[in-house]
């Protein structure tokens, strides 16, 4: 290995380390909107986004899923807009555009050649000022979106693992269902409940729009203000907060999935919410369990004892709660309980065992490569830059992201694995394929 | 360092208006800026001593660095040991000859690298400081793999394990059976991973294979990042300067026909709760070829995007589905044309009808120079978009060495999409999108959408999910079988053929009342008796032990009763409607006039040895039966259902068999009925047909 260390020499000289420090400007129109703007002439891209802070726990129980319906209605047209325009005039000027939705926000973009900014945030502020919602519009998405759903869950193998697990990891707080939400709530929904959900949630005093790329600041700014000044700020929200009791006996339940052969077993618990230092601590447990093959879980259950064809564990950071999940599905021949075991047993041991240096610093190491590779696009800028906005009320958290990983130590990785990844604090999902389901048909005679 | 102008008729310089003060007129789209200059630098290149080309482009934005190494060894037919590829490759990650696989990841993680190798290549890339680790650690896996023989074992049971779990994957069987049907399964484009051809792979063929693909011969490795072409060179060289290996020659492939006319390939999938619909027919595109500039506007037009005709269409007018989309692939070899959703199961029919119906509109030229500088704009647009990304360029020098292009090709891309004519996108369309031979290739649930399909009227074959042809009965019912031929039933033509069989609709209609004397044996002692049926829903049972009634069930198209060894007991509402279901005399003839009786065709099934079609047949009450028709003879020879006796539900089986002609139709002279582990057999002796008969008779 003489060879390797003589080039690492060679590369280390020639390339000092970099800080990446993503630069900006943020501030606020008089109806309340906030406006960042990064500016990145590398290559002749802008990204005009708007992150609106509503997300599926802002529904009412009996209307789920608005705020995904939303991510579709949202394109249907605006005043100035025909509908089924808008994608049309995005593509017809060079651009991409899309939107997603999540249990706490949504997030619209359009990604153009430079030249066309203006034509980006006319579309973006049409939206946020007088989108079109009408009888054909809600009909229409309503098909579409009970096709996304077979298309994403019903019809998808495991796609009905995180509902399965969420509705049962959380009772009071709207977590409890997913974006996708309830089809029946949709077809109950009135138009005008649609109106009321928009005038509520989509305005400036509830969005962010954020611009990054090849930009000039100035001009930018006055563009923002032309297509974005006029609208009116609306009602700032009070957003209700929901607390749950901690879970404090294991709770076990079945569910079953057409779509499989192989059955899975999951283990959730209920964890602290993204904008806690703990939920830092607790991405780290989830690299040393499973990031990488190197990795506690991989090499124990998939390389040595062959009995997992997948295992992995991660945690579903939300703003108010997260969840932290461990899964396996077993190969051919070993159980579920084997497996659940195993993952067990290393969970425990993190709980009892501080991690070795070498180990802590791989973790550092992935961290930084991770960091580096979610900032290399101005899309990835422009949506850290909302979601900081958004949550952490720091529009420079992704400037600080790092060094807040960097600042969990050894310990506090166990700690929040003592603290929160017991058995008694989760829900233990054992998911099999819709065959294995019993039968309750009628007893003959 | 060229440079290339956006060329595009919309990027004018307009936009001063923009910056003036007060208010603007939303109702117009706002006008572009000057057309953003696209430069790109071509990548340094050097060529190792064994033929591997090294591409190098410096971008030092950010402190990454990544390389990649492609094979091109064109597609590999693998035959019997299918999978024998994607193994080789799995076990290239298995530890090499001075690292166990621990230990080699390890290496990799602890600097927070990637690094992925393959059967056609390899990926690495990390932090600037750790890259020369993590190339040092991909050469390692490509040149000296260590294969052990355990890991093979591992990686064949986790491939078995995750095969079985595609068998229940809508989308898995439809991406392997639409490659197996299109190029068929013994080819290398076609073939596909089977659990026979996993076990069979041994280590030995894993070196083989090893051997004969994995090597500098036509090789390309690219870095793409925070390097100098100097230290990239001094890199390879010492990682792969001195490395051999077989000497790869590109295999040439003979093209595969399209379908003689179009036809629906169908794959039963009982649990999917989406028609997965494939339309589309191979193509040959290369990228140097005359056309492949227009084909890529023309699908662009038809499915390319979210405002292409395909989405506007299934998703933005009907709601079928989430998306709909079409591709051209571009190859040295032949490749695909496909038009895809996944749609709703009640929809699949008129899906695939929308989907021809947009093929066709492109042949017509049915687009406008709107929608032509529409879709040249996107292109323009996506071009500037991919400034982005750093590794482009690379692709673009790679692309020009495998592909044999001029060397000006993407220097001159976008004048030439600016150059396409709406003439040359509706003759590509035709030249290129098939409407008479398509191959429809569908994964659904057959049970449900099976009887809407066969009204598109195309040829219809069936698969399993492992792209073998399924194959119903062979059935001669009669002679003039050309409109049902054995790919085409369905249950309409299941109903139609017992129809004819029994004598025909003008004949069976002729009949208004049936009179039969039957006999019986029950518990050793014989029975006679008499039934009756008058048009529409009259019916009576009877049956005498001597003298005695032992049975007796009477319903006179409103109210009923049944009568046992004396004892009476009135029809309840249920009863009634359940006797409503048998349209006396041939309820068949019913089966497919209007909506009262739903029916759906639920695949092949034998009596007695004799093969059938099980039909599902829901009734105007509710109630479910399952007939059987025989597929020889097209006659029915069991119905079977589930009714209620007081508290308990009883399963009722009747077999019919010894069909005898009375005047122009036939009847069954015995019927026999298996209930609760008792079977009573009826026999026929006489019938006479339309007696006179009153309602009164029915009381």
């Amino acid at each position: 290995m003489k060879k390797q260390i003589l080039c690492l020499m060679l590369i280390v000289a020639s390339a000092g380390a970099k800080a990446q420090k993503i630069d900006y400007t943020e501030y606020k129109l008089k109806n309340g909107l906030p406006v960042i703007l990064h500016q990145d002439k590398s290559a002749p891209v802008v990204v005009v986004s708007v992150m609106y802070h509503v997300g599926s726990k802002d529904e009412q129980t009996n209307r789920t899923g608005f705020a995904h319906f939303f991510e579709h209605l949202l394109f249907e047209g605006s005043e100035n807009i025909a509908r089924g325009e808008f994608m049309k005039i995005v593509s017809s000027n060079g651009g991409q555009n899309n939107a997603n939705t999540s249990q706490d926000r949504t997030f619209y973009y359009e990604v153009f050649p430079s030249n066309q900014l203006a034509t980006g945030l006319w579309l973006e502020s049409e939206r946020m000022m007088h989108p079109v919602i009408n009888e054909i519009g809600v009909k229409t998405q309503n098909e579409v979106v009970k096709e996304e759903k077979r298309l994403r869950y019903d019809n998808s193998p495991y796609g009905n693992f995180i509902n399965e697990i969420f509705k049962r990891l959380f009772t009071n707080h709207p977590y409890r269902w997913i974006p996708i939400g309830s089809m029946a709530d949709l077809d109950a929904a009135t138009l005008d409940e649609f109106k009321a959900f928009n005038k509520k949630f989509y305005i400036p005093k509830n969005a962010v729009l954020v611009i990054a790329g090849d930009i000039d600041i100035a001009k930018t700014k006055k563009l923002v203000e032309t297509y974005f000044g006029d609208i009116p700020g609306g009602e700032a929200i009070v957003k209700k907060q929901f607390t749950e009791a901690p879970i404090t006996k294991q709770i076990v339940d079945t569910a079953y999935d057409q779509n499989i052969q192989l059955p899975a077993i999951m283990a959730a618990y209920r964890i602290p919410g993204m904008k806690s230092q703990e939920s830092k601590a607790l991405e780290l447990v989830s690299a040393v369990l499973s990031g990488g093959k190197s990795s506690r879980m991989y090499t124990k259950m998939v390389d040595d004892k062959k009995n997992a064809l997948q295992v992995g564990s991660f945690n579903y950071a939300l703003e108010d709660y997260g969840a932290y999940i461990t899964y396996a599905i077993p190969n051919m021949g070993f159980s579920l309980d084997t497996v659940l075991m195993d993952m067990d047993v290393e969970v425990a041991k993190l709980q009892n065992v501080l991690i070795s240096e070498t180990e802590f610093e791989k973790l550092r190491n992935q961290a930084e490569d991770g960091f580096i590779s979610a900032n290399t696009k101005m899309l990835g800028v422009a949506e850290n830059l909302a979601a900081g906005f958004t949550f952490h009320n720091n529009t420079n958290h992704l400037n600080t992201e790092l060094e807040e990983i960097r600042k969990v130590t050894r310990e506090d990785i166990m700690a929040v694995a003592k603290k929160y990844l017991n058995p008694n604090q989760r829900v233990l999902l054992y998911y099999l394929p819709e065959t294995s389901r019993p039968k309750s048909g009628p007893a003959k005679p | 360092m060229k440079k290339i102008f956006l060329l595009a008729t919309c990027f004018t310089l307009s936009s001063l208006v923009l910056f003036a003060q007060g208010k603007v007129d939303r109702s117009k789209k706002p006008a572009a800026g000057p057309a953003p200059v696209i430069t790109f630098k071509d990548p340094a290149t050097y060529t190792l001593s064994n033929g591997m080309t090294v591409l190098v482009v410096e971008d030092h934005r950010l402190p990454k660095i990544s390389a990649s190494l492609i094979i091109d060894a064109g597609p590999i037919k693998e035959g019997e040991k299918a999978g024998v590829m994607q193994l080789m490759g799995a076990m290239m990650q298995e530890g090499t000859t001075t690292k166990t696989k621990a230990a080699y990841d390890k290496a990799v993680d602890q600097i927070g690298a990637n690094v992925n190798v393959s059967s056609g290549g390899g990926y690495a890339s990390a932090l600037t400081r750790y890259f020369p680790e993590a190339f040092g650690l991909m050469a390692d896996a490509m040149r000296n793999p260590s294969f052990p023989e355990e890991s093979l074992t591992k990686l064949k049971n986790q491939t078995l394990t995750g095969l079985k779990n595609t068998e229940k994957s809508a989308q898995a069987v439809s991406s392997r059976t639409l490659n197996a049907l299109s190029y068929g399964k013994n080819t290398a484009m076609g073939e596909f991973i089977t659990e026979e051809s996993v076990k069979g792979i041994n280590l030995a063929d894993i070196k083989k294979e090893y051997k004969n693909y994995v090597t500098p011969s036509r090789s390309y490795l690219t870095f793409v990042g925070d390097i100098t072409p100097a230290v990239a060179k001094k890199l390879a060289e010492q990682y792969f300067g001195n490395w051999t290996g077989t000497k790869l020659e590109l295999p040439s492939i003979a093209d595969v026909p399209n379908p003689a006319k179009s036809e629906i390939n169908f794959i039963d999938m009982p649990t999917a709760v989406q028609a997965q619909i494939n339309v589309g027919n191979l193509v040959t595109n290369p990228m140097n070829g005359k056309d492949y500039f227009a084909l890529l506007l023309a699908n662009q037009m038809l499915g390319g995007g979210a405002e292409s005709k395909l989405f506007m269409n299934l998703r933005e007018k009907h709601g079928f589905t989430y998306g709909s989309y079409s591709s051209l692939g571009s190859s040295r070899f032949q490749t695909m044309f496909n038009a895809t959703a996944q749609v709703r199961t009640d929809k699949a029919d008129s899906a695939v009808a929308e989907i021809v119906n947009e093929i066709n509109a492109m042949r017509n030229g049915e687009i406008t120079e709107t929608q032509l500088a529409d879709v040249k704009a996107k292109y323009n647009g996506s071009f500037a978009l991919g400034m982005e990304d750093p590794a482009r360029s690379a692709r673009f020098a790679s692309n020009i060495l495998i592909n044999n292009l001029p060397k000006d090709y993407y220097r001159t891309y976008l004048q030439k999409i600016n150059e396409v004519t709406l003439e040359d996108i509706k003759r590509v369309s035709r030249d290129y999108m098939s409407n008479t031979n398509s191959r429809i290739v569908i994964v659904g649930n057959a049970e449900k959408i099976m009887p809407q399909l066969l009204r598109l009227g195309y040829t219809m074959k069936k698969y399993d999910i492992y792209a073998e042809p399924v194959t119903d009965a062979p059935k001669d019912v009669s002679a003039d079988a050309s409109a049902l031929t054995t790919d085409k039933v369905s249950a309409y033509s299941i109903i139609e053929d017992y129809l004819k069989a029994i004598g025909g609709k003008d004949e069976l209609k002729k009949i208004n009342t049936v009179t039969r004397t039957l006999s019986m044996v029950a518990m050793g002692t014989p029975l006679t008796g008499v039934s009756k049926e008058m048009l529409p829903y009259a019916s009576l049972q009877e049956m005498k032990m001597g003298d005695m009634v032992a049975f007796k069930k009477a319903f006179d198209g409103t109210n009923g009763y049944n009568a046992q060894m004396g004892q009476k007991a009135e029809m309840d509402m249920d009863e009634i409607k359940e006797q409503k279901d048998e349209r006396v005399i041939f309820p068949q003839l019913y089966y497919t006039t209007g909506s009262d009786y739903k029916l759906d065709y639920l695949g092949a099934g034998k009596i007695n040895g004799e093969p059938t079609y099980r039909l599902k047949v829901v009734m105007p009450s509710g109630k479910t039966n399952v007939q059987q028709y025989s597929t020889k003879t097209g006659l029915l020879l069991q119905d079977s259902y589930t009714t209620t006796m007081g508290e308990t539900s009883v399963d009722i089986t009747l077999n019919y068999s010894d069909y005898k002609k009375v005047g122009k139709v036939m009847f069954p002279y015995s019927i026999t009925q298996s209930a609760q582990g008792q079977e009573f057999t009826f026999t026929t002796n006489d019938i006479k047909l339309n007696e006179p008969m009153k309602a009164e008779d029915f009381k």
